[in-house]
């Protein structure tokens, strides 16, 4: 399925939760990776959402720590 | 905590005296719980002082009371603390979360049968044989005023909750908007209408604008943290999280058969020390269960090495999953050594202790060399340990910081070919750091990677893995 992650589209395996989103958007970035679970996550709207949140089809997310 | 307590007294106190003519209808919502036992001490305590005010305020999860803890979710039976926990609680009604299925159809059945309290969703058609009783909607009194409470369950785009098909055969599902509207006679004889779902914020923003004639969307799945309430085309709709860091309290005034005010706040659970004495006996004793030491199967030899163990591992999830290849990162396998003896329940979950779930795809060898090599520079240039392939990797030097050049065999000891398609298995942290070009990008199965484990430990009996590796080294 499709995820936007701060405006770049990350194809990734359905049942994606946002910390694996967040775990493809960070190594494309070049980012440690290690530091990903402290990154907070916000759906468009800009409302809180934890890492084991469930994605859906062409969901938005946004990094608002990065 | 004294402050906190005379605060949510007087939030209560001022709208019992503020409310000259109607009657005031509170209730306590919760969502995706996630078998978070740790916290329903101070979740029991916090209603049972809202009840002390409020004897007839009702208590609602719109789901996903299980899967996120081993101590709930592997106990027999399947979630029996959570369920006690709520019970002791007094929860009025529960909806179903995907994540109620996973203990699938017989084990679902159980859980609602231990349950003091119904669960609610009316768009699932199970046959008596399941043995699962869900009812749509509960009518409940309060005060004299009719709370309707209609109950919406998730449903995904195959038709079926997000869990594993084989969870819920005999069920079936229809989408919300086949459903909601059908009970719209129900909302004509209720004072107050609450539509508790689990599709999560966005699906509900599209139900509160089609029926806006619901007062209130407890809403869940998504996790989302709303700062109490938000009203969107005139529904009040409220979602706190994941594994209850709040509640959210929600009081509707009605007056002649109506609402005419209502708002929500949050409790943060953390800042409310109280815990009630009850509940902390009933989690002291389901933490100290002894279905976590339970011997799955017997270590023949010591294993030394985490490439032994994580061999183990591979075999473990390419059989479950009927898989040809299994994939595990290197920084997963967390031991080094185990003895040889028993293997219990709870060395397996300190073998693998992240909750990960499988992955599984269709990959060329091609694409499987990719994600390999993505996956050694993701992981810290740590080369994966593998199951129904082997590896010759050879580095640029001995600082193993970059490969030269890496060979794959397959079972039967010739080279992969490179063209062919394998159907293989990783978890869900490899699925997502090896960024590399692939087909098919695999499905996340519902079991965790060690319940994997644990089940094909028990059916081996015993295991022997010293001196077991999937790669060689050179340079």
């Amino acid at each position: 399925m499709t995820i936007i992650v701060n405006r770049t589209k990350i194809r990734i395996f359905s049942g994606a939760k946002v910390g694996d989103a967040v775990l493809r958007w960070a190594v494309r970035n070049r980012l440690d990776i290690s530091e990903v679970s402290s990154l907070q996550v916000t759906d468009k709207w800009g409302h809180k959402l934890d890492h084991a949140a469930p994605l859906s089809e062409n969901q938005i997310i946004k990094i608002i720590n990065q | 905590m004294k402050k906190l307590l005379l605060s949510i007294a007087f939030l209560v106190s001022v709208s019992i005296c503020g409310v000259a003519h109607g009657e005031t209808v509170r209730i306590l919502s919760t969502n995706d719980m996630h078998s978070a036992i740790e916290k329903m001490p101070q979740l029991a305590a916090i209603v049972d002082s809202l009840r002390a005010i409020d004897p007839f305020m009702l208590v609602l999860s719109a789901g996903d009371n299980r899967t996120g803890n081993p101590y709930n979710d592997l106990y027999e039976p399947v979630s029996y603390p959570m369920v006690s926990l709520m019970n002791l609680i007094g929860f009025d009604a529960s909806g179903l979360g995907n994540h109620e299925y996973d203990s699938k159809v017989k084990g679902l059945a159980k859980v609602i049968s231990l349950s003091n309290f119904p669960y609610l969703a009316a768009n699932i058609t199970c046959p008596p044989e399941s043995g699962i009783q869900v009812r749509p909607y509960m009518v409940f009194d309060v005060k004299g005023l009719k709370v309707g409470v209609l109950g919406i369950t998730q449903v995904g785009t195959l038709g079926i909750p997000d869990t594993s098909p084989e969870n819920v055969v005999g069920l079936s599902f229809q989408q919300p908007e086949e459903i909601i509207p059908q009970y719209r006679w129900l909302t004509e004889q209720c004072d107050v209408n609450v539509l508790m779902t689990h599709v999560g914020y966005e699906v509900d923003l599209e139900l509160a604008k089609k029926y806006p004639y619901y007062d209130l969307i407890v809403s869940s799945h998504s996790h989302t943290q709303l700062e109490g309430g938000e009203v969107h085309d005139g529904v009040l709709i409220t979602q706190n999280g994941y594994q209850i860091p709040r509640v959210t309290l929600t009081t509707l005034e009605v007056e002649g058969g109506k609402v005419v005010s209502k708002k929500a706040e949050n409790i943060f659970l953390d800042k409310f020390t109280s815990r009630s004495e009850a509940a902390d006996a009933l989690l002291k004793h389901f933490m100290s269960s002894p279905d976590l030491e339970r011997v799955v199967a017997q270590m023949l030899t010591d294993i030394h090495g985490y490439d032994a163990l994580g061999v183990m591992m591979c075999d473990a999830w390419k059989d479950e999953c009927d898989c040809e290849i299994a994939v595990e990162n290197y920084g997963g396998v967390r031991y080094d050594f185990f003895p040889a003896g028993p293997i219990t329940v709870k060395s397996i979950l300190n073998l693998d202790p992240f909750l990960n779930s499988p992955v599984v795809m269709t990959l060329t060898g091609k694409e499987l060399k990719d994600m390999l090599m993505a996956c050694y520079v993701a992981d810290r240039n740590r080369f994966p340990i593998t199951s129904g392939c082997t590896a010759a990797v050879t580095y640029t030097d001995s600082t193993k910081t970059a490969i030269k050049k890496l060979e794959l065999f397959g079972a039967n000891g010739k080279k992969l070919d490179m063209k062919r398609k394998y159907r293989v298995v990783t978890n869900n942290y490899v699925a997502s750091i090896a960024d590399s070009p692939r087909q098919d990008q695999g499905v996340r199965g519902a079991d965790t990677t060690s319940d994997l484990i644990m089940h094909w430990l028990e059916k081996k009996g015993a295991v022997d893995y010293q001196g077991r590796s999937s790669f060689t080294e050179k340079w």
